[in-house]
């Protein structure tokens, strides 16, 4: 069907944008677990654990996602936005965009790695090793 | 590629209004019945019966169904999807309904009949073909398959050599030089530098290369498609006699999208600050608050902003800029952006269904990538310079659109900006993503007809909107930030003695994407991945 582009992650002014800052907000509460969940870095990634978070988040947005190869080892969140094609200038097809870009934070959650969609508070379980993250 | 791109800006004379004014207007329009209700068949000339049968295929000039009465009825529907089976006519038909309900001068689209067209054809129809100061109005129609669209990317992460190059010259004798790099890339690592002027590529002559083979040896060689290519580049070195072979990989390299972080003392003792701001992509917002922060604390009385290789990305990003640039005095509780949709939607988004809201100067972080929800340091500047050239554009000219309509004095050095006052919601119609022009964006005070782009006002044969500053040439001769590079050095001068060097042939909007004279000192355009057009560099 003929749809918009991610209508989800449109902004819309004010409200729309600290919209996502409360969503941030509410998704930092975590779990309903007796064990607090920490933020997590992957520790010693490999080609494996970069196909396997690739993956995950890929099949999240349904569609294809470019990571680096040190995503969620330096830090425990990850900012995934459009790859947006360019002009014959080359400047952003779009340049004025509203879509709100994802943001992902890796957890320990009771010694497992997790992976959590922040606009949905999806959680994906990774085979990866993580550590705490530092602070 | 199915790429399409046109037009200039449509010039809507006479927005001065204030938004108590907009407000008002906005409330006769709900009273009287609005334009926002759902799309109904809407005669605009003569007109057959519609949906008649005859030789139009059902095409009625002048009427026109609900585009969802069409939407995803597909010529060749996909697979897994809600595709239904269709055929070329509804899915023109979808586009005719939708263009007639959203585009923002519906009113300027001939119909045709769409039976008759290709529906790429008929897209490229659908849209103004009216001119504004000799140009075409609306350059900024595309579309492209759904699946090149819909691609993510870490932010800031993508394929290349972490080299922005800048093509100076697209013909030959073409030239291209780096722009600037990214840190602990390959390009950095191999020791390219901002004027690196490339000689050759893979063995390729890139001044004199005529063939197709040629030119696409070049493109596969400056613009890598994947991680892990090797290809040889001949350089010459800014300010090297001989030239120099390196060998880059490409990779997934992380950009740094503020970069340049400087405070300059003036001769008098004043501080002034300098940053290079290239992408509103989520990640500059955390740097940009780290950026802010600093030139604060250096106590910077002046800041140059250096816009000229940015070419937008996340309005809400320059948003907040401008706010941590002008500080809450002039900004709050007024509108950094407003919207402006075709006259059939004067109170409500017709996409999101939202009532029409002006976009805020933001004062705290929304959360990209910095703390959301955190107040946002701010400079309380009364005015900015801003560096500009040809790939300024979108959000970037929101910067300074959005900072001159609170009275901030924005003065411009560089070179005449894109004029892109427009935005779409791009739409997905059986595997084609659609762009086309929705909505007109305007400042605080109404203003948004800058579709010829912002100029500095002595620049040579300018049709845009003239602003203070000076028409400079961009300096490949110097690092970005050095004040010696010739457009920093110029904001610098201006500020303290209000005077320009001599405006610089080449940099007015004529000069900025044509073939260029030889010997034109001229603003180049800076192509970063991924590129729509599957040739950048170009045969004669």
């Amino acid at each position: 069907m003929a749809r918009e582009s991610d209508p989800r992650r449109a902004l819309n002014g004010l409200a729309a944008a600290f919209g996502i800052a409360g969503a941030v907000a509410a998704c930092a509460n975590g779990p309903a677990s007796a064990e607090p969940e920490v933020p997590a870095v992957i520790v010693d990634p490999t080609p494996q654990t970069r196909a396997e978070l690739a993956g995950v988040i890929s099949a999240a947005l349904g569609a294809p996602v470019t990571l680096a190869d040190d995503a969620l080892a330096g830090g425990s969140v990850l900012v995934v936005e459009r790859r947006e094609p360019r002009d014959a200038q080359g400047r952003p097809l779009s340049g004025r965009s509203l879509e709100a870009p994802e943001r992902f934070r890796l957890v320990l959650d009771r010694g497992r790695c997790v992976l959590v969609r922040e606009a949905t508070d999806e959680r994906f379980p990774l085979a990866a090793t993580c550590a705490p993250a530092d602070g | 590629m199915t790429i399409k791109h046109r037009p200039r800006a449509g010039l809507v004379q006479g927005i001065t209004r204030s938004w108590a004014w907009l407000a008002l207007a906005v409330a006769a329009a709900c009273g009287g019945g609005g334009g926002d209700g759902p799309p109904a068949p809407q005669p605009q000339g003569p007109s057959n019966a519609p949906g008649a049968p005859g030789t139009n295929g059902g095409w009625s000039p002048g009427l026109f169904l609900p585009s969802a009465s069409f939407a995803g009825q597909c010529a060749a529907p996909r697979p897994g999807t809600g595709d239904l089976q269709g055929s070329v006519l509804t899915e023109n038909n979808w586009l005719r309904s939708w263009s007639n309900e959203l585009y923002l001068w519906y009113d300027e689209i001939e119909d045709r009949n769409p039976a008759l067209y290709s529906t790429p054809q008929y897209f490229d129809l659908l849209k103004t073909f009216q001119l504004v100061n000799g140009k075409p109005k609306d350059r900024f129609h595309f579309m492209l398959p759904t699946e090149e669209w819909e691609r993510f990317t870490q932010s800031g992460s993508d394929t290349s050599y972490g080299v922005q190059w800048v093509i100076v010259r697209n013909d030959p004798p073409r030239r291209v030089v780096a722009g600037y790099t990214q840190p602990q890339s390959p390009a950095a690592n191999a020791g390219i530098e901002r004027g690196a002027e490339v000689l050759e590529v893979d063995g390729v002559d890139l001044a004199t290369a005529i063939t197709p083979a040629e030119v696409d040896a070049l493109n596969r060689g400056l613009f890598p498609a994947a991680p892990g290519e090797t290809h040889r580049l001949l350089i010459r070195d800014r300010d090297a006699q001989a030239p120099r072979e390196v060998e880059l990989t490409s990779a997934v390299v992380t950009t740094v999208p503020v970069q340049d972080v400087k405070t300059v003392t003036t001769a008098t003792g004043e501080r002034v600050g300098y940053l290079h701001f290239t992408d509103h992509i989520a990640i500059a917002e955390r740097l940009l608050v780290e950026a802010v922060t600093t030139l604060h604390d250096e106590g910077v009385t002046d800041l140059v902003l250096d816009l000229r290789y940015n070419g937008g990305g996340l309005l809400a990003i320059a948003s907040e800029l401008a706010f941590m640039i002008a500080g809450p005095g002039p900004t709050a509780g007024r509108a950094f952006e407003l919207s402006r949709f075709n006259d059939k939607h004067t109170a409500t988004n017709p996409v999101t269904g939202l009532p029409l809201a002006p976009t805020p100067f933001f004062d705290r972080a929304i959360g990209f990538s910095a703390v959301p929800g955190a107040p946002l340091p701010t400079l309380n500047l009364s005015r900015v310079y801003v560096i500009t050239g040809a790939t300024t554009c979108s959000a970037s000219e929101s910067i300074i659109n959005g900072l001159r309509g609170v009275g901030v004095e924005v003065i411009q050095i560089g070179g005449t900006t894109c004029g892109k006052p427009y935005g779409y919601y791009p739409r997905d119609n059986c595997g084609t993503t659609y762009f086309s022009i929705q909505l007109q964006a305007v400042n605080e005070q109404g203003f948004g007809d800058y579709q010829d782009g912002f100029s500095p006002q002595n620049t040579l044969g300018a049709d845009g909107v003239l602003l203070p500053g000076c028409s400079v040439a961009d300096d490949f001769s110097k690092a970005l930030g050095d004040p010696e590079e010739a457009r920093f050095a110029a904001a610098l001068d201006h500020r303290a003695s209000g005077t320009c060097p001599a405006p610089a042939a080449g940099v007015g909007p004529s000069g900025l994407f044509k073939p260029l004279d030889a010997a034109s000192v001229v603003d180049g355009v800076a192509p970063k991945s991924p590129w729509l057009e599957s040739r950048i560099l170009v045969e004669p």
